[in-house]
């Protein structure tokens, strides 16, 4: 849009965003539901074939009359050149009548910039329907992938708890039930099902992409290219195997101690206990598709819990390698209330990711926060071509990042296990804030290594009287466990920070707030660290984890550790900083960031501001440097004082020499 | 007989005043005797200036109602009819106007308020105060005349005040002292109460059901200490407490807060996340089930949500407009479906602006509205005196003067329109009869028309105002510190700024449209001499006492206000009072001599 104006030619560029049906439908009805889930689920139930298929006969079957309007009109003119926003996508569509959704779907295949979430690149059972169009010479930029990691491994892990499991049950009696009652009227459509299942051909009339509700759970060069076993060809059959299949997990989860295992030794038991061969098992979560399909079940949604299980069973009989099973009979924190789970977990981010790096040309891993920076082709295994690491580019230092290690008592201050709950480090973090509240304006957003302990924190504080004091300077909020409790309390802060009377933001690292917030100038003139973000050690998965990455990737569990407590130091930090003209502190209060090793995994830009100086402070120092630095920062700071620097006009930009500078920091690395 | 509109509520014959016998009315908002057979009010008396009223003893002869005003007078009414029927007349009167004056009182409280507030607030009023109305020059009802209907600068208009938010500590300030007996007191100012107030306005509703019935004042607070609602930490709860119900109050309406949604969709945590794994993918488990909370996570969690819930209200509080909850909701469900485009737009991008790009930046700050810059910028400083003038007081001071400079037009043409409207009535013939000879003297006035100022009165104006001129003489000669010592200075200023006030009323006058203007011309001309009389000349004397160069005290009258020729022309302005026309002569000889306002 900006070049359009400044050139005054039309751009021949094509960008839009993709997002779910919840955030793109613009049908009344529909779009009231909010829940993605019964978006989804409603849509469906507007928009499949068959249903399409009935209001053809029968005028009274509600559809969707903004898909109508998109499948008989909306295919034959590309959509325009431009730049498109969710909201100028949906703008558009509704100007034409059109459903937004299936537009931006359709689009997909010929736009020149797609932004979407990483699900739908990463998880197969979404990719599947959404990218497979994409051509193999598409670049894929895989933006703020500090987290890449995670989200492969949350793409293929199941959890299964006991209340699933009963809703799976009445989910397959329902089937049953449908069955018998087409199996009277209609016992056509079951023959042709199973005569089609016996040529293998499942795929053969090809779904229409609005039946498609979700793919294969596993990866598709994993997909058996065979014709589905004899035993689960007819419905009947097949909903029998899975009533064995549920019963099984079932007596799986009345167990009093926690239980690993690997997919080969549950596969086993199950064999040996039910006799369910693992083939079968493969091709559960096609069949419950095809079934579906057949009996042109309305309501998908509800099925829910039988397709997680379906995926569980297709899942845990692909692979062997790289995941764990294991079956908790209670969780950590509540050791007395009986809650088993089922946790099917990848272990191996790189399995997730594979596919994309053997089918894309160009995969480009960035984030503001990657660091160290070979940590990620270790484990997400792949060769990459170019490494580099960028700083930034200031007119001015606008970050002041400072660790303070130390009460003005001298005791020590850290969030390590032993320390944590010592009455001087909960009073000097609440000093620490108390001081820094009177310096800093407006916002000062802190993070916590952990819910549970901001609640711990936030109530010692209380009855300390801290808070109190706080208050006198600023308003306080805290994030909840709850999303919309926590997005009021943003609002407010955001409120607070706008009208002059500022705020403190009390939060969690690895939160919602941490990971999609961002608090622009003074909406975060400070952060304040409390502690090293550890991942609760304690926890199976993780401990699984650590154990396969050191013995596949040769990552020391330490080393490890320390990279993901640093990599979300670093993203809370950085939620401050969101541009040149941005400024803030970053307070690192754990005498443990001084260290050299801890200290090294963070983002060089962040790292070249660390000065000998600036190391294991005490708060009284801490107070005094960040005064001095807002005072600095509070000065006006115009357009022409970044000329150059980090603001280049064309004529810099072209010249000799930028170009020799550019080219020279980014050879540094 | 006075405005008919006024609602009549008794009528009291044989009600004698200044020993004669009338009829008193007591109306909306007057008290008014008119004597018999006349429809003229003698006696018109607003209740808001009646302080009090006083009844004659029983055992006494008259019958007698004294009404007590203000200004510190009294009223004494006498009920002349025979035996009992008097007291019967002057009982009813008294009764009503037990019911009336309340009602009024505050209206005049109000303005006393205002008054010493302004007082307070202003150490040079207070000290022109002194100097006049103390010192008897003028009285405390023409000093406040027109003091009172134009707003200073910087001084609250009423209607527009400024909403002040509340204190987010105010309940920490409630510093608990144990008294010695196992028991602890709070101190409660009315700051605080009013704080907890506007706060939670579930507890003023309980106050306003419970205070003056069911408990007394210290009562209630005393139950508002223990009880669970202040100590959000404690869970259990008890039945009786009567603040229960304010909690669960708070929390309908905080979850009402919530279920309104975020207006910011960068806020919504909820919505973030698009295409999410759905329940049961995913490493991150399940959501607990309820009831998995201990006891003592959920005192916690009662604590956050106690400071959330204080922090937002708080800022409720601090909004001027302070909206229903109920009432946006409706609004929110208006707007949801189709917003404004631009809104949506700027809510979209505003996250990832680049406003390096952008040619002009755009200002978003709130404008604070301050009353004392100077306060805001050095904190509370006490108040030095009168010598205290800030930097920007100076800076608003000169680019208001470049301003008026620059905007300055002799409105010349304006003058000849206005003219007959400005001269009414009788003196409009003879406004324009004079108006050929006037143009000497009205040379100095800047509105006059340009023939009016013609080359020569030009220049003599010119020459009298320039150093050295007949007016400007030996100004800026002396320099104020060599005449005298502090005191005297001190009691110079005190002096100047004295008589410019009073010259202050006295312009303001003019132009003489009334008759009541013109008693008050009279009036303030007789204050002048008071003034000189009792304030000036001895300090004339006690400077050429003191200094032994009276040329010296000559030149302080003359630095200041040019007394001499003020003395020279007052008895004109007498004499020639009577003529509109006259008065607008001297008032034009007189413009030079207004000392800056």
């Amino acid at each position: 849009m900006y070049y359009n104006k400044e050139t005054n030619t039309p751009g021949d560029l094509l960008a839009l965003a993709l997002s779910s049906r919840k955030n793109l439908c613009i049908h009344p009805e529909v779009r009231s539901l909010r829940l993605g889930k019964e978006v989804d689920g409603k849509c469906h139930s507007l928009t499949a074939s068959y249903v399409r298929k009935q209001h053809n006969t029968d005028p009274n079957v509600p559809i969707c009359s903004f898909f109508e309007e998109f499948d008989a009109n909306g295919r034959e003119v590309p959509m325009p050149a431009g730049v498109y926003t969710l909201q100028e996508i949906k703008e558009f569509a509704q100007h034409h009548n059109w459903c937004p959704y299936f537009l931006a779907r359709y689009t997909l295949s010929h736009a020149n910039v797609v932004v979407y979430s990483y699900h739908y690149l990463l998880d197969p059972k979404i990719a599947d329907l959404v990218s497979r169009e994409i051509s193999k010479k598409t670049v894929v930029v895989f933006d703020e992938a500090h987290n890449i990691d995670n989200v492969c491994i949350d793409s293929l892990s199941v959890n299964i708890n006991r209340r699933m499991l009963d809703r799976c049950s009445s989910n397959i009696e329902m089937l049953q039930s449908t069955i018998e009652k087409i199996k009277e009227t209609d016992a056509m459509k079951l023959r042709e099902e199973y005569r089609r299942m016996v040529e293998g051909l499942m795929e053969a009339s090809v779904a229409r992409e609005t039946d498609l509700y979700l793919a294969n759970p596993i990866l598709p060069d994993d997909v058996l290219k065979e014709t589905v076993p004899g035993s689960i060809r007819t419905g009947e059959h097949f909903v029998g195997f899975l009533k064995r299949f549920v019963e099984y997990l079932k007596s799986r989860l009345r167990v009093h101690h926690a239980q690993a295992e690997s997919p080969l030794a549950f596969l086993k038991e199950l064999y040996d206990k039910v006799c369910i061969e693992r083939k079968p098992l493969r091709f559960c979560a096609e069949r419950l598709r095809c079934l579906l399909r057949t009996l042109e079940v309305a309501n998908i949604i509800d099925l829910s819990p039988l397709t997680l299980i379906c995926n569980f069973a297709t899942l845990v009989s692909t692979y062997t390698k790289g995941f764990t099973l294991i079956i908790e009979p209670f969780e950590d924190k509540t050791p007395t209330i009986a809650n088993p789970i089922l946790r099917f977990s990848c272990l191996d981010a790189s399995i997730a990711i594979k596919p994309v790096f053997d089918r894309f040309q160009t995969v480009i891993i960035t984030s503001g926060t990657l660091s160290p920076l070979d940590m990620y082709p270790k484990i997400l295994d792949f060769r990459p071509v170019t490494i580099a690491s960028f700083s930034m580019t200031l007119a001015r230092t606008c970050l002041c990042p400072i660790i303070v290690g130390r009460g003005n008592d001298q005791v020590a201050m850290t969030s390590k296990f032993e320390m944590r709950e010592d009455i001087a480090v909960i009073r000097n973090y609440g000093t620490l804030l108390l001081e820094l509240s009177g310096v800093v304006p407006d916002g000062i957003v802190c993070f916590f290594t952990s819910y549970m302990y901001m609640e711990s924190i936030v109530a010692s504080w209380y009855e300390q009287g801290i808070l109190e004091n706080i208050q006198r300077n600023k308003l306080i909020f805290i994030e909840t466990q709850d999303g919309a409790e926590t997005s009021m309390a943003l609002e407010k802060y955001h409120e607070a920070c706008e009208n002059g009377r500022g705020a403190i933001l009390l939060s969690v690292a690895r939160g919602k707030v941490s990971e999609g917030i961002d608090f622009v100038h003074h909406y975060g003139r400070a952060v304040i660290m409390f502690g090293m973000p550890y991942v609760y050690t304690q926890s199976r998965i993780l401990k699984a984890r650590l154990e396969y990455l050191r013995d596949q990737f040769q990552i020391r569990e330490n080393d490890f550790l320390t990279f993901d407590a640093m990599r979300h130091a670093a993203q809370c930090v950085g939620r401050a900083i969101r541009g040149k003209t941005d400024y803030g502190v970053m307070v690192f209060a754990d005498k443990r960031y001084s260290r050299a090793d801890k200290r090294g995994k963070l983002p060089r830009w962040i790292q070249e501001h660390i000065t000998d100086g600036s190391l294991n402070l005490t708060i009284d120092e801490a107070v005094h440097i960040s005064k001095h630095f807002l005072k600095l920062m509070a000065q006006p700071f115009s357009r022409d004082d970044q000329l150059g620097l980090s603001l280049l006009t064309l004529e810099q930009l072209q010249s000799e020499g930028m170009l020799r500078r550019i080219e020279k920091i980014a050879h540094q690395s | 007989m006075g405005t008919s509109s006024e609602e009549v509520l008794l009528m009291v014959g044989h009600v004698r005043f200044r020993k004669q016998d009338g009829c008193l009315y007591l109306m909306d908002s007057r008290l008014a005797w008119a004597p018999h057979g006349q429809e003229r009010f003698l006696l018109s008396l607003p209740y808001a200036e009646i302080r009090a009223q006083k009844i004659s003893p029983d055992g006494k002869t008259k019958v007698q109602l004294q009404l007590v005003l203000h200004s510190g007078e009294a009223v004494t009414l006498h009920f002349a009819r025979d035996g009992d029927s008097a007291k019967k007349d002057r009982d009813g009167v008294k009764d009503l106007l037990q019911q009336l004056l309340p009602r009024f009182r505050n209206q005049a409280n109000q303005q006393l308020e205002e008054k010493n507030r302004l007082l307070q607030d202003d150490p040079v009023l207070f000290d022109l105060y002194k100097e006049l109305v103390v010192g008897k020059v003028i009285s405390a009802d023409e000093f406040w005349s027109n003091r009172m209907s134009e707003p200073g600068p910087g001084a609250t208009v009423p209607g527009t005040k400024q909403n002040v938010g509340v204190s987010a500590a105010f309940l920490a300030d409630v510093k608990p002292q144990a008294d010695g007996c196992n028991g602890l007191k709070y101190n409660l100012t009315a700051d605080i109460i009013e704080s907890i107030f506007r706060t939670y306005p579930a507890v003023r509703q309980k106050y306003t059901e419970h205070v003056p019935g069911l408990l007394s004042e210290a009562e209630f607070w005393t139950q508002f200490f223990q009880s669970h609602y202040f100590h959000r930490d404690r869970t259990a709860v008890s039945t009786q407490d009567i603040f229960s119900e304010c909690a669960r109050q708070d929390n309908k309406e905080l979850m009402d807060v919530i279920g309104q949604g975020v207006v910011k969709p960068q806020l919504d945590l909820n919505n973030m996340d698009d295409a999410a794994l759905e329940e049961g993918y995913g490493t991150a488990g399940l959501p607990a089930s309820a009831g998995s909370r201990g006891s003592r996570e959920s005192s916690n969690s009662a604590i956050i949500r106690r400071f959330n819930h204080h922090s937002a209200m708080v800022l409720l509080a601090g909004r001027t407009d302070r909206q229903i909850p109920g009432e946006n909701v409706e609004d929110a469900n208006g707007t949801d479906e189709m917003q404004p485009p631009s809104k949506m737009l700027r809510t979209a991008t505003s996250a990832g602006d680049y406003v390096d790009f952008e040619e002009t930046a755009q200002s978003f700050a709130v404008s604070l509205n301050l009353k004392k810059a100077d306060r805001y910028h050095h904190g509370p400083v006490p108040l030095l005196s009168q010598h205290y003038c800030t930097g920007d007081e100076i800076m608003a001071a000169i680019s208001a003067l470049h301003q008026e400079m620059a905007e300055y037009k002799p409105q010349l043409a304006q003058v000849r329109g206005v003219g007959p409207f400005v001269g009414l009535g009788e003196s409009r013939g003879e406004w324009w009869d004079v108006e050929g000879e006037m143009t000497e003297h009205f040379c100095f006035l800047p509105y006059i028309s340009v023939q009016a100022l013609t080359s020569k009165a030009a220049g003599q104006a010119i020459a009298a105002l320039s150093p050295g001129g007949s007016m400007m003489q030996e100004v800026g000669q002396i320099p104020a510190d060599l005449l005298a010592g502090p005191t005297e200075r001190q009691e110079l200023r005190q002096l100047y700024l004295g008589l410019s006030e009073l010259l202050r009323h006295f312009w303001a006058c003019f132009p003489i449209s009334s008759l009541a203007l013109q008693d008050k011309v009279i009036r303030m001309k007789g204050n002048l001499e008071r003034f000189e009389t009792t304030k000036i000349k001895p300090f004339e004397d006690k400077l050429s006492k003191s200094q032994q160069n009276s040329n010296v005290s000559r030149s302080v009258d003359r630095r200041w206000f040019n007394f001499q020729f003020f003395e020279e022309e007052l008895p004109d302005c007498f004499h020639s009072v009577r003529s509109a026309v006259d008065c607008r002569n001297l008032s034009s000889s007189f413009a030079a001599h207004k000392p800056p306002a």
